[in-house]
C-alpha cells in the first residue's frame, strides 16, 4: 500500500485529518499528530499489515518555540518504505513534561527515550525508565551554573 | 573417598567491573552477579564518557560542527563527518561533485578496513593470541598512514566540508591505496590460517553470545553485529549515497558455520569478509576516480544553513549511523542529534551476558565492536 492509500486509511480507523507532508527537501514523507493521538497512531502504524513498519530509525527531539518536538522515523524492513511521525509537547522551564513511551510497540525505541529522558527531562509513561531530574541539559535555557551554590 | 559428597554452601556473589577495567572496552561500568564463574545477571551503566557533544554543538558555527562530529567515535570519524555533511548538504540544496563523492567514499571505506582490522587485533588480544593481534595492527598502520598521506592526521580528520573536501587527492594516494589493498588482501589468508582455521581459537568465539532474530529488533541493532544475525540490511544497499549506487559489492550475512548463527565467531565471519568486500570497493572506486572538483564551495566560519530539516543515514563500520540536522537559518544549528548503532548494541548485554563465564566476558564485549563514546557521546 502506498503511504497516500495509508495515511487516508489511518485517518479513516482513527477518526484524525493527517496530512502526509514533505519533510524538509528529501522524498521522505511525514505526519505530524496532537500528542494525545501519538500512542494511537503509533499502535496502528505498527499493527497495520500492510504498511509494515517495524522499525525505528531514530526517535529524536528537539526544542522549537517553547515546544518539544518528537520525530520518530519509521521504516519498514521488509518494504523498505519510511514514514515519519511528528508531535509536540509544550513545556515550561526545567519542569519535566509526560509523555506515552512507544517502547512497548517498538522496543528498540527504548535506547532513544532513555536518553531523551535524562537530556531533555521527558518522562516516558508506560515504560520502566527512571522518572526525569532536573536539571536537564539540552533544553534551551540550561545553564552552566544550575546546582552549584 | 567417602560417596557421600557434602554439597559446599554457595551463594550468588557480586561482581562490579569497572569504570576502569582491562576487559572493558571503555570507560563503563558492569555489575554482575554470578553463582560461581557463571553469570546470573547483569546490569550496565554508561555515561563516564559523556561530553556533552550535541549541546556544545549548537553553540557552535556550522563549520566546527564537522570537527565536533569527528569526536563521536574517533576511530570512525569518517562516518560521523560525511553523516554531517549529507544533513546539512540536503538543507542547503548542495549538490557535491563527483569527483568529491569519490574520495569521500574512499575515505569511508579505508575507515571501515582500519576499523575492521582493529576489531580483529582486538579479538585476538581478548583470546590470548597476541602475537596475531600485532601482525594485524601492523597492516593498520599502512591504513593509518594512508590517513596521514591525504588529510594530515591519522584520527579525527576533519577532512570533509559542506559540498566536498578541504583538499585534492594528494599525488601518490591512489597508488598507495592499491598497495594496501594489495597487501592487505594477501595478509588475510594468514588471518584465516592464524583465526579461523585454528580450533584453539574458534573453540573461545563458537555458541558465544548468540544474537537471535528476535534481538535484533528488539533492541534495534545493525551492521555486522545484525547481519552476522542473518538480518541482511546495510544502509549503502537500501538508501545509497555518496556513489555507493554505483559500486557492485556483496553484503555479507552469518552462517553458524562453527557454532550458532549470530554468535561471535559469526560477527568475526562477517567482518572479515566485509573487509574483503572494502577492498574491492576501494580498487574499483580509486581505479575511477572521477576528473574534476573536490568542493563545490568554500564554506568558512560565516557559513548559514537556510531554515529547515533533514536525516542522513550511513552505514559506518559499527552499524546504522544517523545525523538529525535543524536548522533555523542562523550561522548556528539549532539542534544536531546522532543516532549510533552502539548505543542499542549495548542494551543488549545485560540478556547475553547471562549464563556466559566470567572469562569469556571481554571475549563477548570485544565481539560487539563496542564504542562506548559513541553512546555517551
Amino acid at each position: 500500500m502506498d503511504l497516500k492509500s495509508l495515511v487516508q486509511k489511518l485517518n479513516k480507523d482513527l477518526n484524525l485529518s493527517a496530512q502526509l507532508k514533505p519533510f524538509g527537501r528529501t522524498k521522505e514523507l511525514m505526519i505530524e499528530v496532537d500528542s494525545a493521538e501519538y500512542l494511537r497512531v503509533s499502535q496502528w502504524l505498527r499493527s497495520e499489515e500492510s504498511a509494515r513498519l517495524d522499525w525505528v530509525d531514530n526517535l529524536s527531539v528537539a526544542e522549537l518555540k517553547n515546544a518539544l518536538v518528537f520525530t520518530v522515523f519509521l521504516r519498514s524492513q521488509a518494504l523498505t518504505h519510511t514514514l515519519i511521525l511528528k508531535t509536540e509537547t509544550a513545556f515550561r522551564g526545567q519542569d519535566p513534561v509526560d509523555m506515552p513511551s512507544i517502547g512497548k510497540i517498538w522496543p528498540m525505541a527504548l535506547a532513544h527515550e532513555s536518553e531523551i529522558a535524562t537530556l531533555f527531562g521527558v518522562n516516558f509513561v508506560g515504560s520502566n525508565l527512571e522518572k526525569a531530574r532536573a536539571p536537564f541539559p539540552l533544553r534551551k535555557d540550561y545553564s552552566w551554573e544550575f546546582g552549584l551554590e | 573417598m567417602s560417596a557421600h559428597i557434602e554439597k559446599l554452601p554457595t551463594r550468588i556473589s557480586a561482581h562490579a567491573l569497572g569504570p576502569i577495567h582491562p576487559s572493558l572496552p571503555a570507560p563503563m561500568r558492569l555489575d554482575l552477579h554470578l553463582d560461581g564463574e557463571r553469570i546470573v545477571s547483569a546490569r550496565i551503566e554508561t555515561g563516564y564518557l559523556h561530553k556533552g557533544l550535541e549541546k556544545t554543538l549548537e553553540g557552535r558555527n556550522w563549520f566546527s560542527a564537522i570537527v565536533g562530529a569527528d569526536r563521536l567515535d574517533s576511530l570512525g570519524s569518517s562516518f560521523s563527518e560525511m553523516a554531517l555533511c549529507l544533513a546539512v548538504e540536503e538543507i542547503c540544496n548542495i549538490q557535491v561533485p563527483r569527483r568529491a563523492q569519490a574520495i569521500r567514499l574512499i575515505l569511508c571505506e579505508l575507515n571501515r578496513v582500519s576499523n575492521h582490522l582493529s576489531y580483529l587485533a582486538k579479538m585476538s588480544q581478548c583470546v590470548g593470541f597476541e602475537t596475531t593481534m600485532h601482525y594485524i595492527l601492523r597492516e593498520r598502520e599502512s591504513v593509518l598512514d594512508l590517513f596521514e598521506l591525504m588529510t594530515g592526521s591519522r584520527f579525527n580528520l576533519a577532512f570533509f566540508r559542506y559540498g566536498g573536501v578541504s583538499a585534492d587527492i594528494t599525488e601518490g594516494f591512489i597508488e598507495r591505496v592499491f598497495e594496501v589493498c594489495r597487501q592487505i588482501q594477501i595478509r588475510i589468508k594468514e588471518y584465516h590460517a592464524l583465526m579461523i582455521d585454528n580450533e584453539a581459537f574458534v573453540s573461545r568465539l563458537a555458541w558465544l553470545g548468540t544474537v537471535s532474530v528476535e534481538d535484533v529488533y528488539t533492541y534495534g541493532m545493525t551492521g555486522p553485529n545484525a547481519r552476522a544475525s542473518g538480518v541482511r540490511m546495510d544502509v549503502r544497499k537500501a538508501f545509497p549515497y555518496s556513489g555507493y549506487e554505483l559500486v557492485e559489492f556483496n553484503v555479507p550475512t552469518g552462517r553458524g558455520k562453527r557454532g550458532s548463527s549470530g554468535d561471535s565467531f559469526d560477527r568475526l565471519i562477517v567482518r572479515l569478509e566485509e573487509l574483503q568486500e572494502s577492498l574491492q570497493i576501494l580498487v574499483h572506486v580509486a581505479e575511477r576516480v572521477p576528473a574534476g572538483d573536490f568542493t563545490c564551495l568554500k564554506v568558512g566560519a560565516d557559513f548559514t544553513a537556510p531554515l529547515g530539516e533533514a536525516f542522513a543515514r550511513v552505514e559506518s563500520a559499527r552499524g546504522y549511523l544517523g545525523c538529525h540536522v535543524i536548522s533555523a537559518g542562523e550561522t548556528s544549528p539549532v539542534r544536531i542529534q546522532w543516532r549510533t548503532p552502539s548505543a542499542h548494541h549495548i542494551r543488549a548485554l545485560p540478556s547475553l551476558l547471562k549464563g556466559v563465564t566470567l572469562q569469556d566476558v571481554p571475549v563477548l564485549l570485544a565481539s560487539l565492536d563496542l564504542c562506548v563514546s559513541e553512546v555517551d557521546k
